[in-house]
């Protein structure tokens, strides 16, 4: 399975424009591969606006069980992954448009 | 003569006297005006959001030509050492004395003082400076996990306030593209302070339908609350960026002030005061967290196991 290391876009991922970058390499790779693992190692903090932008967009796109079964979310901190939770909750209540 | 005096204490939570004093200048936007003094010799105490203040006061009138040929009295004063320590000295003689191309360029890289204390000298938040990715991201993780090594739940509750801090300001700062991020820490805690004179709090929520017809003081309390924002929320904003920083300083039993457009909001022993205080234009936020109960993103929301492999 092909792996996106996080980190390699920084280790506190908190801007829009890497947020972009890092939803269209996963993309690319789902697109190639059909399922991926993305590694946290390292990741020391992401905002909630690039958790929306990427982890909100693709699990509204697949759907739970897809989004599952595609993406191997990996060595995530607690709090990285509180936050991605909770994005994921945002957008099934609000809906996500744009990355 | 027309004259501003700083207050005996300009720290966070003493603002107010200092602001209604600074409020003239957005009233009534003078144009070049003569024998004017800044008062600078009464203030005995100064904390990094008292000195930010001073120093966006004096960047904004310089930039917009309010005064013609302002005078001082910080030579030698309680204040001059301050703004030495934090960086703010070059900065300060840079814009009575140089263009503003020469100033962005004068903002001082992260500094390790070896008593004990680290500084974040003052950063401007810049979308368009590269610098100001650099520094907030690689040298100030690094520089953070160094001094704090022995509890990642501190590091990682100084990066979330410090990064939602930073990002709020870039998005919201409208008007101001010349945000300022400070901070200085120890063992003990740590203090983060932002300020920028861009578009503030009220008026931009205020913008919105759901506070069209809200007083300011509601819409100041309302700012905190969780999935409040000013943007569409088709637009990846969760409008989760203060009500984190606030519910962090709560739990971690710290201290929030909050200065926008006439008012105060005030999060201090998990109790929240607003009240009425001089016109800034733009907002002033300020942050100490202790660092001896540490709180992070997993104490303030819900992890779905399901979604994690490990």
């Amino acid at each position: 399975m092909a792996t996106i290391v996080l980190k390699d876009y920084g280790r506190v991922i908190s801007e829009s424009h890497v947020g972009k970058a890092i939803y269209a390499d996963i993309e690319s790779q789902l697109n190639k591969n059909g399922s991926i693992s993305i590694d946290f190692t390292d990741i020391v903090s992401m905002a909630t606006f690039c958790a929306r932008q990427i982890f909100g967009t693709l699990y509204m796109k697949y759907g739970q069980v897809e989004f599952v079964s595609k993406l191997s979310l990996e060595n995530a901190n607690d709090s990285v992954k509180a936050v991605i939770s909770e994005a994921i909750r945002y957008s099934v209540k609000h809906g996500t448009k744009n990355v | 003569m027309i004259s501003y005096k700083t207050p005996r204490k300009l720290v966070a939570s003493r603002l107010s006297s200092f602001l209604y004093d600074l409020e003239r200048i957005f009233k009534n936007h003078p144009h070049h005006q003569k024998n004017v003094v800044l008062w600078l010799d009464k203030t005995k105490k100064m904390d990094i959001a008292g000195m930010l203040v001073l120093y966006k006061f004096m960047d904004h009138t310089m930039r917009c030509n309010y005064f013609y040929n302002p005078h001082t009295n910080i030579e030698g004063s309680y204040i001059e050492q301050c703004l030495c320590e934090f960086g703010f000295k070059e900065l300060i003689n840079s814009i009575m004395n140089e263009d503003s191309k020469v100033i962005d360029k004068k903002y001082s890289a992260l500094r390790l003082r070896e008593e004990g204390t680290f500084i974040i000298s003052p950063q401007v938040l810049s979308r368009s400076t590269q610098n100001t990715k650099d520094n907030l991201s690689d040298k100030h993780i690094k520089s953070i996990e160094k001094y704090y090594n022995y509890d990642k739940k501190v590091i990682q509750m100084i990066y979330y306030c410090f990064s939602e801090m930073q990002l709020n300001f870039w998005e919201h700062a409208i008007g101001d593209e010349r945000s300022i991020i400070v901070a200085k820490g120890n063992k003990v805690g740590i203090d983060i302070a932002c300020a920028d004179m861009g578009a503030g709090i009220i008026s931009t929520l205020s913008k919105i339908d759901e506070f069209k017809n809200s007083p300011p003081e509601s819409i100041i309390r309302a700012a905190f609350n969780k999935e409040v924002t000013s943007k569409e929320h088709d637009d990846n904003h969760m409008g989760c960026g203060l009500w984190i920083v606030n519910e962090t300083v709560s739990r971690s039993g710290g201290e929030m002030h909050v200065y926008s457009e006439g008012w105060y909001y005030c999060n201090k022993n998990r109790q929240i005061n607003v009240y009425r205080t001089g016109y800034w234009k733009g907002t002033i936020i300020f942050i100490h967290l202790p660092t001896d109960k540490p709180t992070e993103m997993s104490d303030l929301l819900k992890i779905d196991t399901s979604l994690f492999k490990n």
